[in-house]
């Protein structure tokens, strides 16, 4: 379903020799499905805490609080891969391409914030690549300067379109959209068919599954037009014009899209859980980065590495919140996602 | 003055030259791989190694094309025993042009699979014999080169 | 408790009234009290279903919140809670339970409760947040319900002192304030009766 990105057009960039060799033989680091079994299967926190001994999570996991805070840990690693990879790329423009998602949620929760005056506190991140005060300061004073070129002309094409929004939904959906123009934007810039292909492959699968949400919310057309990305292999007069069709109509239409696995997966229906959905889609996006498997010296192994980790950590975050909370073993189970290793 | 000699010794200096820079070239990105790799999982630098000399076997080849072409001119009895004229001279600027180029050319394509190589090796080091053998795949043309480079050289006659 | 009356004919006449008064009150009291009591267990009966039902939805409710904080990144779910875009507007009235004035309570709910976008959002939080917004109402219910029981079993209480007053205070010593007094005058009246036939005997003698 995806023949849209075929590794051999990946240039070869000798700059990249030893970044992929470190990223080879990182990835066998990765936590495979063995590790995630005995993960879900550990008894107590105890156990869980020994078997994560034996992972990469053993160099943060003192953060955690004997595994009370699992978030300090995940984001520490997280911030941990954000900077090696930095560290291993000539040409950082699009593995920071990843941090730069936190800058724009910083921005983003603290032009909201301003709004109701309210302090946006918890809802900031320290993952992106600026300082979190400096955000707040940028979008106080709306100077925009203090952000790279790019960054920064994206904001300024965005500030007059937000003062325009009626709520703050509004200002939700103009910051995603940008976002994700931006990072495509970028894909383009730099020629990488790889990231490109896989943002297009992203952004048609959030459109499917805002299509579905706002379906099941009863949502009218202009809220899905409002909501919907642009960039996606499928357009957006594609997802308005089936939107009164109801959900036969999108699965029946969905055969002649490269998603026609997703519409035969049966997890699209009236009643059928989102849920399920969720997992299926970053699942097909994994399988996406795999291909780059193939790749054997360029920027996609670095990109594919922390595709891979973010997704690792989400799996294992959500393990651990589950066994926080004794969740049952079913329920954590049918949300955890396939992983890269 | 007889110039058969140039064209002879230019021939030879680039059977050295161009395998030489292609198997530089070529040893260079398994090696940067392999860095990356040992920084991680040191234990690997003796299957590593045997990937990253690979590419370098041209830049042998070539040399083994100049002294070939040395021995013909008979520069071991004290300098240029036998003079060529300007025809048997270019018909040895010839002969050497297969082990320059192939060997210049293979030896970076070697290069390319010896990193990818790395990458096999980091991740399934029992698959090592596999990724050399596909390496040394791309080398034959190497020695395809080196020995249409010698049999024309013996045919030459002066 | 002695009451201090005296004992005259008049006194007794007045004394009567007032015991047909209290005993009447007391009746009306009791079964008031008995009204209310039906009322109250009614009530309460229905609280427990409710709030039962109101805890399991909370219950759903927060846990659709953890599911959405472990599939999302924390602050992305904070950020989600930042404002709202949905106002709910409370109308408070009273009504009358057997003269016990107790509160009404009318919710509405205006505009979208979904109050983010879509992209950096996970399904589960749609259904965390409609949980949340279905248990709204049933927990202003509640809350009306609650304080009306309150309300209740304070009236219940007041009633009962005043029925007890009734029975074992006022309308006994009404009672024995009565029978004195008819004791006193039944006594006066025979003392007069033996002062008269004494004052015949004398007269007869003569």
């Amino acid at each position: 379903m995806m023949q849209h990105y075929d590794p051999s057009m990946s240039p070869w960039d000798a700059r990249y020799g030893f970044g992929v060799g470190n990223i080879r033989a990182l990835e066998t680091r990765l936590i495979d499905e063995t590790m995630l079994a005995r993960l879900l299967e550990a008894g107590s926190l105890k156990d869980l805490e020994g078997e994560l001994e034996e992972t990469e999570y053993s160099q943060v996991i003192s953060l955690s609080n004997d595994l009370q805070d699992p978030e300090a840990m995940l984001q520490a690693e997280l911030k941990r891969v954000y900077d090696l990879v930095h560290s291993m790329d000539p040409d950082p423009a699009l593995t920071d391409l990843f941090r730069y998602r936190y800058d724009i949620h910083n921005l983003k929760t603290c032009y909201k914030a301003q709004l109701i005056g309210e302090d946006p506190g918890p809802a900031l991140t320290d993952l992106g690549l600026y300082p979190v005060e400096e955000i707040k300061r940028m979008i106080a004073e709306e100077d925009m300067g203090g952000l790279t070129p790019e960054l920064s002309a994206m904001m300024e094409e965005l500030l007059p379109k937000l003062k325009d929004a009626p709520d703050s939904r509004s200002v939700e959906m103009l910051f995603d959209n940008a976002q994700y123009s931006f990072l495509y934007a970028q894909a383009q810039r730099k020629n990488n068919c790889f990231l490109e292909g896989y943002l297009q492959f992203q952004i048609d699968l959030i459109n499917l599954k805002t299509w579905l949400r706002i379906y099941k919310m009863k949502g009218n057309r202009k809220l899905l037009e409002q909501a919907l990305l642009d960039h996606g292999l499928l357009d957006r007069e594609w997802w308005l014009d089936i939107y009164g069709g109801g959900i036969g109509e999108l699965i029946s239409r969905m055969s002649y899209t490269p998603y026609s696995d997703l519409a035969d997966a049966e997890v699209i229906s009236e009643d059928g859980n989102l849920v399920e959905l969720e997992r299926l889609t970053d699942d097909y996006l994994l399988d996406y980065v795999k291909i780059v498997s193939y790749v054997s010296m360029g920027v996609e192994p670095l990109i594919a590495y922390i595709l891979a980790k973010e997704n690792e950590v989400k799996v294992l975050r959500i393990l651990l919140v589950g066994k926080l909370n004794h969740l049952p073993k079913e329920e954590i189970r049918m949300r955890l996602r396939k992983l890269y290793a | 003055m007889n110039w058969g000699l140039v064209p002879a010794i230019i021939g030879a200096a680039l059977a050295v030259g161009l395998s030489g820079f292609g198997s530089a070239m070529g040893i260079s990105y398994p090696a940067q791989a392999a860095n990356g790799v040992l920084a991680e999982d040191p234990e690997k630098f003796g299957s590593l190694l045997m990937l990253i000399v690979l590419p370098g076997t041209q830049g042998f080849y070539g040399f083994v094309a100049a002294f070939f072409v040395m021995v013909k001119l008979g520069f071991f009895g004290g300098g240029a025993q036998v003079v060529p004229t300007l025809s048997q001279g270019f018909q040895i600027l010839g002969a050497c042009l297969p082990i320059a180029g192939g060997g210049w050319i293979s030896a970076i394509f070697q290069g390319r699979v010896s990193a990818a190589g790395v990458g096999l090796v980091a991740k399934r080091p029992k698959e090592f014999m596999k990724s050399v053998i596909f390496s040394a795949l791309v080398e034959t043309y190497a020695i395809l080169g080196l020995l249409a480079t010698i049999l024309i050289l013996m045919g030459i006659k002066m | 408790m002695q009451m201090q009356v005296s004992a005259t004919r008049m006194e007794l006449l007045r004394l009567k009234k007032r015991l047909k008064l209290a005993q009447r009150g007391h009746k009306l009291l009791k079964d008031k009290q008995e009204e209310l009591m039906r009322r109250f267990l009614e009530l309460i009966k229905d609280y427990e279903k409710l709030r039962k039902r109101v805890e399991e939805a909370l219950g759903g409710a927060l846990r659709g919140f953890l599911v959405a904080r472990a599939v999302m990144l924390p602050a992305y779910v904070e950020e989600t809670l930042i404002s709202s875009q949905s106002g709910t507007e409370l109308d408070v009235s009273t009504a009358h339970i057997m003269n016990t004035a107790v509160p009404i309570f009318k919710l509405e709910q205006k505009g979208d409760i979904y109050s983010y976008g879509f992209a950096g959002t996970s399904a589960d939080l749609d259904q965390a947040y409609e949980h949340l917004s279905d248990v709204l109402s049933p927990m202003v219910e509640l809350a009306e319900k609650e304080k009306t029981i309150e309300l209740l079993a304070d009236e219940i209480e007041k009633t009962r002192r005043r029925v007890n007053a009734l029975e074992y205070v006022l309308i006994p010593s009404l009672e024995e304030a009565l029978s004195s007094i008819a004791m006193r005058l039944g006594e006066m009246e025979r003392s007069n009766i033996a002062r008269l036939m004494r004052i015949k005997e004398i007269i007869r003698r003569h």
